[in-house]
């Protein structure tokens, strides 16, 4: 490989890593979080207890919608597992005749009055207001605060660029593979480096198919082009990526639904693995169908087969046609990294993968400022720009974990009936994050990264500890009940939290290593023209 | 990065800061469109069934943006980047229009 070429993919390297680093370290954090968000959904929900019979809970939701939304234009159902927090349900309401054409949402899924939390024992439940780990599921993409697609643009050309950052470091290496058996520790610059390469090459495979293939979830919204050049009309690829069952009009004579139990059996035979959603139209009505999706635990694709039956009588009357190789591998590509199919041992690994990315992200912004800070005229007043991302990198790398934290306490601590609950648990994310910030700015860098690693680690230390003695699930009870993923969850923030106080106390240990003698010769142009990386 | 002629320091910057620029405009918004031009031409091209081609066209356009930010800065110099690539995204938007001429869209 030509010494230019790899020059030039040095600095490319650096600078796309740079510019949308904080972003890139917000998405792979929300995102390795969101490979819990199932046992989150249940950990921020601690009055909910644990499903253990599904199959009563798909007739309880049943018995629930027949008496509260007989005539809606549609149910959904998700079936519940013994992972689930629940079954959260929703309905659509029939289209009011006198409403203004446009002016009705397309499904009840915000809308309070049209959803409802069916628990354990098949009631709804009361719980505490929360998006649960559906929230970090959707700041991954959707960020916060703005509109979607905005956020959406935004991640996906922060992705692109990590692509790029990516296959650039690959380049950038001469001796990848020596480089990852080599740590020397304590070494100032070299560790750093080091420290970024061993985490970066370790997961290699799973960065590069995470980053393509999250590319790939939003392909839709990035690459329309390719859908443009083949289809005037492109909800004709959408009825061949996406087959639904054909609709059937309401015929008004009223016909008792079939027992969706019944419903859900056989289609897991006919499937061969479990159901994860239950979809009625025209429930009550003669004309109701029923659609059953298979659940995406069972296979690596994330767009499954559906089954089609008629509600009255219970009669198969569809199944989803193939949809071609290509949407199969954009199918598995999404469904490989969104990890639904995981069992709990690769879902584990899934998680280590993804600290190792953020790892990987934040090593490599600290290595900016440490790279730069040897070569400084004057470290003592360092420029504009390196300040920037110095504080930068203070706020965002220390100051998310604080206000994930922040999130966690309020969802225990904020009063279960105060109203907007649900959106108050993020404000107090975004207000501790706010404080990081404030933090990061004001106070000397050193002392700045231990206020806020201290206290964000201190917070996450301490909510094992809050549920043991306050909540009916702390990590006793919850071992004791066999409920592994509510005590790993504890024992993961803890485990985080650990490691927040140990950075701080190794920042607050450390001693500066960089020796006067060891500057560079000179401080001007010399580095300016000099790769970076 | 390559090329810095120039007599003096400040000259030299200057000229190092006028080739990046030209770079970034390659990769970003010129291989931007490049790669959906070329994912529209390749979605014509493809052998396959529509929505297969339409697919896999766009998944290969996806890795195309991320290839053509690398050669973005990899050319010998940012002219070359940004001409290279302009290129590409012509012959693509030719090949398209073409066949969409000819044989139509569904």
């Amino acid at each position: 490989m030509s010494k230019g070429f790899r020059q030039s993919q040095g600095f490319l390297h650096t600078w796309s890593g740079l510019l949308l680093g904080w972003i890139l370290f917000l998405v792979f954090v929300a995102g390795t979080i969101a490979f819990y968000r199932e046992g989150l959904n249940r950990w921020m929900r601690p009055e909910l207890a644990r499903v253990e019979n599904p199959m009563r809970v798909l007739a309880r939701a049943q018995t629930y919608l027949a008496h509260k939304a007989p005539h809606a234009k549609s149910w959904f159902i998700p079936v519940a597992t013994r992972q689930s927090a629940g079954s959260q349900l929703f309905w659509v309401p029939q289209p009011d005749p006198n409403a203004p054409k446009g002016s009705g949402r397309r499904g009840g899924r915000g809308r309070r009055d049209t959803q409802a939390l069916i628990g354990a024992d098949g009631k709804v439940a009361t719980v505490r207001e929360t998006r649960g780990g559906d929230f970090f599921y959707r700041l991954h993409f959707d960020l916060h605060y703005m509109p979607v697609i905005w956020a959406r643009w935004l991640v996906g050309f922060a992705s692109m660029m990590m692509l790029v950052a990516i296959l650039s470091g690959v380049v950038t290496h001469k001796k990848i593979f020596r480089d990852f058996f080599t740590l020397r520790r304590s070494k100032g610059q070299r560790s750093w480096l080091d420290g970024h390469n061993a985490v970066a090459v370790l997961a290699l495979p799973f960065h590069l198919m995470i980053t393509y293939t999250g590319l790939v979830t939003l392909m839709a919204l990035l690459m329309p082009w390719a859908v443009i050049a083949n289809y005037t009309d492109e909800r004709a690829i959408g009825a061949v990526l996406f087959p639904t069952m054909p609709v059937v009009e309401r015929t008004g004579r009223a016909a008792p639904l079939v027992d969706l139990r019944r419903i859900a059996a056989d289609a897991e035979r006919r499937l061969g693995a479990p159901a994860s959603s239950i979809q009625v139209s025209e429930p009550g009505d003669a004309a109701a169908r029923i659609t059953v999706s298979q659940s995406p635990i069972s296979t690596l694709n994330t767009r499954t087969p559906q089954l089609g039956y008629d509600g009255v009588t219970g009669r198969l009357l569809w199944q989803s046609p193939p949809t071609g190789a290509a949407a199969e591998t954009a199918g598995v590509m999404i469904g490989l990294h969104a990890g639904r199919f995981a069992d709990a041992g690769l879902r584990f690994i899934y998680f280590l993968c993804g600290i190792g990315g953020t790892l990987m992200v934040a090593s490599g912004l600290v290595l900016w400022t440490v790279k730069r800070r040897e070569r400084l005229p004057d470290p003592r007043h360092p420029h504009l720009g390196f300040r920037i991302v110095e504080r930068l990198n203070i706020a965002v790398i220390a100051g998310l974990p604080l206000g994930i934290a922040g999130l966690f306490w309020a969802n225990r601590l904020l009063d279960i009936g105060m109203r907007n609950r649900a959106e108050w648990e993020i404000h107090w994310m975004f207000i501790a994050w706010a404080i990081a910030a404030i933090v990061a700015l004001l106070v000397r860098p050193r002392i700045a990264w231990q206020i806020v690693l201290g206290l964000a680690g201190a917070l996450l230390v301490a909510l094992p500890g809050y549920n043991a003695v306050l909540t009916p699930r702390g990590m006793l009870d919850a071992v004791a009940s066999g409920d592994f993923m509510l005590a790993g969850i504890d024992t993961a923030m803890f485990v985080v939290g650990l490691a927040l106080l140990l950075i701080a106390r190794r920042v607050a240990l450390h001693r500066s290593v960089a020796r006067p003698g060891r500057r560079a010769p000179s401080a001007s142009s010399a580095h300016e023209e000099r790769p970076t990386l | 990065m390559s090329r810095t002629g120039g007599h003096s320091h400040a000259q030299a910057r200057w000229a190092r800061r006028g080739d990046i620029a030209l770079r970034v405009l390659a990769a970003v918004p010129l291989g931007y469109a490049a790669s959906s031009l070329c994912a529209m031409a390749l979605a014509r091209l493809l052998p396959g069934t529509r929505s297969g081609t339409t697919v896999a066209a766009a998944l290969i356009g996806l890795a195309l943006c991320a290839v053509l930010a690398m050669w973005a800065f990899a050319a010998r110099s940012g002219w070359r980047a940004v001409w290279t690539i302009s290129v590409a995204g012509g012959v693509a938007a030719g090949i398209t229009w073409l066949s969409i001429a000819v044989t139509g869209r569904a």
